[in-house]
């Protein structure tokens, strides 16, 4: 970008830059030109992809287990009460 | 039978079907949604899935692949995605793309177009690679920091969906990312002048931004 040398077209694109570039292109300049500038938001949300994704396995299995058990109490629930009234 | 017992009966009844429509209601309310919540963690990479060497899954069987590293040959792009949800008829169809983001202190009121651009691109290397993507989907959630660390120090399930966050879901349009990634390639290959994007949002959380103030006349 400005005036910096041809860049070379068979390199791979980071898509998180191109996220940087569509958002605001000078703010990629600046990545390249100055460094990288972490900020304490984005190292907190680095850890909590990780953090989040290592319960993530948990929580979605039991999300469906719950949800038979649930309808097998609701099942047997309707039974009792139907034939319990006969 | 005892009215007691009766009056009991009906009342678990009537809580468990309550129960039963609020755990469902995620999937009526989107059908993509009941298939993540119904995926099953792969055990194979995304790379073995695509190209087919794995033992052929079940039809119709959903999976969650989760920060699988992407590369496009095509438009040399390379990144990891956050989380992609496929399953398999026939050959591998891409049903969604899910990008989480953790925003410090306010969940946006509307999805940031960078954020949907992102999940967007790791759709199009997926397609690339061989998932089909005709009808995916783009899933951003937004969850706070606070709730997330919350749920995450409570060894709480659902930490994932996060269910006080914000998720925001539109479709795949493989030319339309195309384009944009095109017009983004030739700024760059070109050394076009970069153009800042001043609007109070984005210099907010620019790192190299003075005073939240964009500061690219200084430079």
């Amino acid at each position: 970008m400005g005036t910096t040398s041809n860049r070379d077209s068979t390199e791979f694109r980071n898509i998180s830059d191109l996220r940087i570039q569509y958002q605001c292109s000078y703010r990629l300049y600046l990545k390249h030109k100055i460094g990288d500038r972490p900020t304490l938001e984005r190292e907190k949300g680095r850890q909590l992809h990780q953090e989040v994704f290592s319960l993530g396995e948990r929580g979605e299995s039991i999300n469906t287990r719950l949800i038979l058990a649930v309808i097998i109490i609701t099942l047997f629930a309707a039974a009792i009460w139907i034939f319990g009234g006969l | 039978m005892d009215s007691f017992l009766e009056t009991f009966i009906l009342s678990a009844f009537i809580i468990c079907t309550l129960l039963l429509v609020y755990l469902l209601r995620s999937r009526w309310h989107n059908k993509t949604f009941g298939k993540i919540l119904d995926a099953k963690r792969s055990s194979w990479s995304i790379q073995d899935f695509l190209e087919h060497r794995t033992n052929r899954p079940h039809q119709g069987q959903v999976f969650s692949f989760k920060e699988g590293l992407v590369t496009s040959s095509t438009y040399r792009i390379k990144g990891r995605f956050d989380q992609a949800i496929l399953y398999w008829d026939a050959n591998p169809i891409l049903e969604a793309v899910i990008e989480r983001k953790f925003p410090r202190r306010i969940l946006p009121e509307k999805v940031r177009n960078e954020d949907v651009f992102q999940a967007e691109l790791y759709a199009l290397t997926l397609t690339e690679m061989g998932a089909i993507s005709a009808d995916c989907k783009i899933i951003v959630i937004y969850c706070l920091q606070q709730e997330a660390s919350t749920c995450v120090d409570r060894n709480r399930d659902g930490c994932l969906n996060c269910r006080k966050g914000r998720r925001f879901v539109s479709g795949f349009n493989l030319n339309r990312v195309a384009k944009k990634l095109d017009k983004l390639n030739k700024e760059w290959y070109k050394s076009k002048t970069p153009r800042a994007n001043s609007s109070r949002d984005s210099c907010i959380i620019c790192p190299y931004s003075r005073k939240r103030g964009c500061k690219h006349s200084t430079i």
